[in-house]
């Protein structure tokens, strides 16, 4: 099955020749493209969803959220919920089998625990392994918004921290970085540092994003038939 | 604070129709325009802050093909519906999304285009979903023409006659349009990005704007190719009969999905107008003024029921009912308001006891329409914020998520899905131009790619894997463990807080008529003469009988 049927960019404005060329997408598209990607990728209606607003506050925020997702996705190929969700054990959260976790059942199961005993409001917890760890950060800004507090994330060297809907970054990581598998801590500090300047919002994406998007969002699709064609329209002359 | 924190009258909310009675397909289905609508809504404020119209660009030639630009000019911004002509053949003429040509087709800009914005929307705005527009245009559509109709006005404007009014009776627009795409969709500005602008604040503003203007298009369309046929013996078209020319909309079930897939959304329109109503049964007054407009209403409603046809057999029947329910209200009011000591509410109880649905809705539309003073302000909080709705509280414990799903989806959960009849249907996107539409579970393939909007059988799963969770659990360890319910679980927290979210209809049964949900949709929109051509397709009109943008400072209040 050929993606470009569906492509958003198809025809009209030229696309931009080369797979390292880069086409606008609204935040809109960006988002629902996300989400039926993740859907086409195996996740749940509700995770699915969950991606693609990730995906939005991200790429709102100058990051290449689009990128990541796909990044996560293809290396997250054929695993299961039970292979990628995180086992709750005290304070540390790995996978039951040695995979990397999933970012999105991190992220999700995070929020859902926070106000809990098992969750952030009890103190740091120490994730072992998660894909694209950037990726988590959006379900911290919700985190902050529900426990009214900054949420961080360390990894490496590095620290990262949400305030509502504002990251504060104290070093910057790159986009090869940021598509890791990493160890990370997350934790409810007291204050945030000061607020940076915004970093603009990124909004064009790769080509070979998009289509690698596209082709997991028409498994999503069914494909046409006569039947289905009948069914669909109004079954008289438009000619009158 | 909360629209309800505003409510200036809480003596309304004795008054209130529980959602049960409310959110039902059939009632939904039987939605009539009122003046809380998105149309009405336009015209209203569009005339109270005195916005200006005018054509600066109009570059049709003699086969009808070229451009033109209409501007509606207000206190702040300036928006441009920009207009694309064509010659399409008669063999191309479709009105379903996988069509690729169109009679004409639209954008809306956001501000005064340049030559250089008309040429970029040139190269892009006739391929409608093959091209891309930019974050300047707020919205994108196509319409096609009423063959018959346009052809009749133009070869008797030409002739130096009028049209026959039979005719514009039984068409009621010279074109109509057959998609319009806001919010994003290929590439256009994001919602997020213009809805902090008062005028495009609520609902559909943007989309009505282009409509509304498209309208006068259409009309300068047919008079221009007339004055080119007839020369000196072509006329323009009478006051009057413009007048009663709408555009049309023909839709199918693109539409059908929106009203389930913002279950916020739903809810704040619904309980506008349900607010709305129940205001206007709290008054102890009939006042002679409101009497009057009323008996106005009714007459419009008469007429409009008269001048509405369509073949389809569920819409006939509904028609017969609404023509004799709008005689039976006006016997009735004969003899009202009377003694009562909440006259309003006494209409409204007759009625539930006297009227089939469709004359109920019919009637709970005519009620508003006295009463912009009281109820226009909840026009204000019809819009909503999704994003904020969006987080689950996995803090909850099971025990009682469980009672709000009892609660609110107790009609879901007496659906057994096991007969083939309560699941005959899915829902499903076809990989062709991306269209939703809807399969035959036992007949069709792709079922495993099913949407999520059988909401019931959903509720219904949720219902049946939390049955074995301890009540001390947190839905946190439940989602965990299922994260399959995690969407379902959404709308039950949704649904808890917004009592008007749901559909409480079984999405998937071999009953549903989709012209339901459509109708629904389109009445809030301010959609009159609903005419299904399937039960999963319709045509209808918008802004018939109201202004043009040149008539909007002469009309007395809207």
């Amino acid at each position: 099955m050929m993606p470009e049927p569906n492509d958003p960019t198809r025809a009209g404005a030229p696309v931009p020749e080369g797979m390292g060329a880069r086409v606008r997408l609204s935040m809109t598209e960006l988002e629902t493209l996300a989400a039926k990607a993740a859907r086409g990728a195996g996740l749940a209606w509700g995770l699915a969803e969950e991606a693609g607003a990730a995906t939005r506050w991200l790429q709102a925020r100058g990051f290449d959220g689009a990128d990541l997702l796909l990044a996560h996705l293809e290396r997250n190929a054929g695993a299961c919920w039970q292979d990628v969700a995180p086992v709750i054990k005290g304070r540390t959260w790995k996978s039951s089998g040695g995979h990397p976790l999933c970012p999105i059942a991190t992220g999700t199961t995070l929020c859902d625990h926070a106000p809990l005993a098992e969750g952030l409001a009890a103190g740091p917890i120490l994730l072992t392994q998660v894909d694209c760890p950037a990726l988590l950060l959006p379900f911290l800004s919700g985190i902050s918004h529900r426990m009214c507090k900054p949420c961080a994330l360390d990894w490496a060297e590095s620290q990262l921290i949400v305030s509502g809907d504002v990251i504060h970054s104290r070093s910057l990581l790159g986009q090869d970085m940021l598509s890791t598998c990493a160890d990370v801590q997350v934790s409810l500090p007291s204050a945030a540092p000061e607020a940076v300047t915004p970093a603009p919002a990124v909004r064009k994406i790769a080509i070979a994003t998009l289509r690698g998007l596209d082709a997991l969002a028409m498994r999503t699709t069914v494909p046409a038939s006569e039947q289905s064609r009948q069914g669909a329209g109004a079954g008289t002359t438009d000619n009158d | 604070m909360t629209c309800s924190d505003l409510n200036p009258t809480p003596e309304a909310a004795a008054f209130r129709r529980a959602p049960s009675e409310v959110m039902r397909l059939d009632r939904m289905g039987s939605a009539h325009p009122t003046r809380l609508s998105f149309l009405r809504v336009l015209l209203r404020r569009l005339q109270a802050e005195g916005w200006t119209f005018d054509r600066p660009v109009w570059d049709i030639d003699a086969n009808g093909v070229g451009r033109a630009v209409y501007r509606a000019i207000g206190p702040v911004r300036t928006y441009s519906l920009v207009a694309f002509a064509h010659d399409l053949p008669d063999h191309m003429r479709s009105d379903r999304v996988i069509a690729t040509a169109w009679d004409a087709t639209f954008c809306l800009y956001d501000g005064n285009p340049s030559e250089a914005d008309l040429d970029r929307l040139q190269a892009n705005v006739p391929l409608q979903e093959a091209g891309r527009i930019s974050s300047k245009e707020l919205s994108l559509s196509r319409a096609n023409r009423s063959v018959r109709l346009f052809d009749h006005v133009l070869e008797r404007l030409a002739s130096g006659q009028q049209p026959d009014v039979a005719e514009i009776e039984a068409v009621g627009y010279l074109m109509r349009t057959t998609a319009v795409y806001g919010s994003g969709k290929f590439g256009a500005a994001d919602r997020a990005d213009i809805a902090d602008r008062p005028e495009l604040t609520g609902p559909f503003q943007a989309e009505m704007l282009s409509v509304w203007l498209t309208r006068a298009f259409t009309v300068d369309m047919v008079e221009h190719l007339a004055a080119l046929r007839g020369g000196d013996r072509a006329v323009r078209l009478d006051e009057s009969i413009r007048r009663r020319l709408g555009v049309g909309n023909s839709t199918g079930l693109g539409m059908a999905p929106f009203l389930v897939r913002h279950p916020v959304l739903l809810n704040n329109w619904m309980m506008a107008r349900e607010e709305a109503l129940s205001r206007v049964r709290a008054q102890t007054v009939a006042t002679p003024h409101a009497i009057s407009v009323l008996g106005t209403a009714l007459e419009n409603a008469k007429r409009n029921a008269e001048s509405w046809h369509s073949e389809h057999p569920v819409q006939i029947a509904k028609l017969a009912d609404l023509r004799g329910d709008l005689a039976r209200i006006e016997a009735h009011l004969a003899n009202w308001p009377g003694e009562s000591e909440h006259p309003w509410d006494a209409l409204w109880t007759w009625g539930k006891g006297d009227l089939t649905i469709e004359g109920q809705e019919a009637l709970l539309s005519l009620m508003l329409e006295p009463h912009g003073a009281l109820i226009d302000d909840l026009a204000d909080c019809m819009n909503a914020d999704e994003a904020a709705a969006f987080r689950i509280d996995g803090s909850v414990s099971v025990g009682a998520f469980r009672a709000t799903l009892e609660r609110d989806y107790g009609w879901a959960l007496k659906i057994d899905f096991h007969r083939p009849e309560q699941a005959a249907r899915f829902w499903y996107v076809s990989e062709e131009k991306l269209e939703p539409r809807l399969g035959d579970r036992f007949a069709e393939d792709g079922a495993e790619r099913e949407l999520p909007l059988c909401t019931a059988r959903m509720a219904a799963e949720l219902a049946r894997d939390l049955s074995g969770w301890p009540d001390d659990q947190s839905l946190a360890q439940f989602l965990l463990a299922h994260p399959e319910h995690r969407l379902m679980a959404r709308r039950v927290q949704i649904c808890a807080h917004h009592p008007f979210a749901e559909i409480q209809d079984n999405l998937i049964a071999e009953t549903m008529l989709p012209i339901d949900l459509l109708r629904c949709k389109l009445a809030f929109f301010g959609a009159s003469h609903f005419d299904p051509r399937s039960d999963r397709w319709v045509r209808i009109a918008l802004f018939q009988g109201a202004p043009y943008p040149q008539d909007l400072a002469k009309e007395k209040l809207l």
